[in-house]
């Protein structure tokens, strides 16, 4: 990327997200207007204005709908980048950050919340989530290790092995407990229709430490494309990666999954995009990951609660409705630039 | 420079290199051949720190083993036979990839990589396709980029696993001639798996045949490619006919 775009398309990202939250925020089943948004997030972050709103108009706009706008930005952020990160890490463009079945480790936590009724209490899904979460990440990484052929191929199958497992304990657990099947359900087609700061609390700090350090080993998993033998021979020490970046993808992921369940097509189609523009460096296309990931996911949510109020779709239905025909439009549109 | 003691190698207690030793001096032109499964991959490999072993293996009198991985990448420049990349980049950005070794994390690259790639894209007749992606290649093009990947990384050894498979003859004889150049001018130790004989006599000063895991001769190219030895490494019946250029044909009458 050329040192003037490397400046200037980030500031053009951040204006186009500061611009859509500001829209995202003024629709919904009560119609706001843009300059009240504007106004009540202004005098939220301290700026001394005249205007005063009703309670509820407030209310809608800081607690119902900018946790939520802003949860969804960061959730497609990182489910984009971590897109990106898996598919560097197995050289694989079909991998998305649900391959290992960190998010069915997450499901199945969830649906034990649901069925012991835990969804009531304060964080009473997330957590047992994002523990299942990571017990899976830990078995799949154990178990992988203990094979006499350590390789990414063999994470990746028992990753596949582990995924189908429990989505088939999560099939009992629904068919034995019919009482939570709905919920679970719901769960895992992924919403945000209940997030609210706290979550945003939890998924921030992990974001930005996570982002941090892909970004660290960006240059690492660019060489690792080269093919393990290859990488090592250029002073990468493949295995040491391999373990570091997806073990943080894979919680990053753990950590969105926990808070709004399985949102499925963006961490796969968003780095492919952003590779058909940008190329395969991986650094610039986890920055553009970042930016369009957001944005993806902020604009399919829009469109999730607002395109048949008073009733919601799920976001991820949208995210493939709208992200498969663009994405096919630029397969065959652009210059290939990857071989499978 | 190389020193090989006692080494020995099996995988799945299937043995492929048998109690190996030789040196290898600086600035070699060394060749190894021997038959498919013969073991020679697992030599360079081994060489090249890509396969850890016992004590057997020194570089300047210094165990490989007790060498970092990216200590290693400053010593050896190790080009696989072949490479498979899902993720393409272009070939100035491959050819970058060689300076890794001497750069951190957050570095693009100095004006000295910059400088030592442009070289490298120039000496293997690659600068003109320094922005196209390497799946847009040729087979003897994407030969040339790993050679020029490995000569950014401005190592004093050079390793080259069968450089030449799947190349024309004009292809092959443009990667003998930079490694020729890279061996005469840049005095770089090359060792390379070779099964042209005949460029091996043009270009190669000594050489290496290993059968069964073994180095069954060893010496100036030469002395070491005879029709005697050529045959013995083979195994070669009567029916193998084979010239002063170790050129080898088949008698076919019998077939037709």
């Amino acid at each position: 990327m050329k040192k003037r775009s490397r400046i200037f398309i980030p500031i053009l990202f951040c204006i186009a997200i500061v611009i859509l939250i500001i829209i995202a925020s003024s629709i919904g089943v009560v119609l706001i207007p843009v300059e009240d948004v504007v106004s009540i997030i202004l005098s939220k972050i301290g700026v001394p204005l005249n205007s005063s709103f009703p309670q509820h108009v407030e209310l809608t706009v800081l607690e119902l709908r900018l946790p939520r706008i802003l949860i969804s930005l960061f959730a497609g952020a990182s489910l984009a980048i971590c897109g990106c990160a898996f598919q560097s890490i197995f050289r694989n463009p079909i991998c998305d950050p649900y391959i290992l079945g960190i998010s069915s480790g997450a499901s199945l936590g969830a649906a034990v919340a649901f069925i012991l009724g835990w969804d009531l209490f304060f964080f009473g899904v997330t957590f047992p989530a994002l523990i299942t979460a990571l017990a899976t990440l830990i078995a799949i990484v154990a178990i992988a290790r203990f094979g006499s052929k350590q390789s990414t191929y063999t994470l990746l199958l028992t990753g596949i092995a582990i995924n189908f497992l429990i989505s088939a304990v999560i099939t009992l657990l629904m068919v034995t407990h019919q009482q939570s099947m709905q919920k679970i359900i719901f769960w895992t087609m992924g919403s945000f229709a209940t997030v609210s700061w706290n979550d945003l609390l939890l998924l921030l700090p992990i974001m930005s430490c996570i982002v941090f350090l892909l970004f660290f080993y960006a240059k690492d998993l660019n060489i690792i494309q080269l093919g393990s033998e290859t990488a090592k021979s250029l002073g990468v020490n493949t295995q040491k990666i391999t373990i570091i970046t997806l073990s943080l993808a894979s919680l990053l992921i753990a950590s969105v999954v926990s808070i709004c369940g399985v949102i499925g097509f963006i961490g796969l189609i968003v780095p492919h995009m952003v590779r058909i523009m940008v190329g395969n460096n991986t650094r610039t296309v986890f920055i553009y990951s970042l930016f369009i990931g957001a944005v993806f996911m902020l604009i399919a949510d829009t469109i999730a609660r607002t395109v048949a109020i008073p009733s919601e779709l799920p976001v991820g239905s949208i995210t493939a409705i709208a992200g498969a025909p663009y994405f096919i439009f630029l397969l065959l549109r652009k210059k290939k630039i990857y071989t499978i | 420079m190389i020193e090989i003691k006692n080494l020995s190698f099996a995988y799945d207690n299937k043995i492929v290199l048998d109690d190996i030793s030789t040196h290898i001096h600086q600035g070699d032109f060394y060749a190894i051949t021997g038959p498919n499964g013969s073991g020679k991959t697992t030599l360079l490999k081994i060489i090249a720190g890509l396969i850890p072993t016992k004590d057997s293996v020194f570089i300047n009198q210094i165990t490989i083993k007790n060498l970092k991985i990216r200590e290693i990448a400053k010593k050896i420049a190790y080009v696989p036979q072949n490479q498979d990349t899902t993720f393409n980049f272009s070939v100035f950005d491959t050819v970058m990839m060689g300076r890794n070794p001497y750069q951190s994390r957050w570095e693009t690259f100095s004006e000295k990589d910059n400088h030592i790639v442009l070289d490298a894209l120039e000496k293997t007749n690659l600068l003109h396709l320094k922005d196209r992606f390497t799946n847009q290649l040729s087979g003897g093009e994407q030969q040339r980029v790993r050679i020029a990947r490995s000569m950014a990384q401005d190592t004093p050894i050079l390793l080259l696993d069968e450089p030449l498979s799947n190349l024309d003859i004009v292809n092959q004889f443009e990667i003998m001639d930079i490694l020729s150049y890279l061996n005469k001018n840049k005095k770089r130790t090359i060792i390379i798996v070779l099964h042209n004989f005949s460029i091996a006599l043009q270009y190669v000063k000594q050489m290496m045949m290993i059968k069964e895991g073994n180095i069954i001769y060893s010496g100036n190219t030469q002395d070491v490619l005879t029709p005697k030895h050529i045959r013995e490494l083979f195994d070669l019946s009567d029916q193998y006919l084979i010239d002063q250029q170790g050129n080898i044909l088949k008698k076919t009458s019998d077939l037709f």
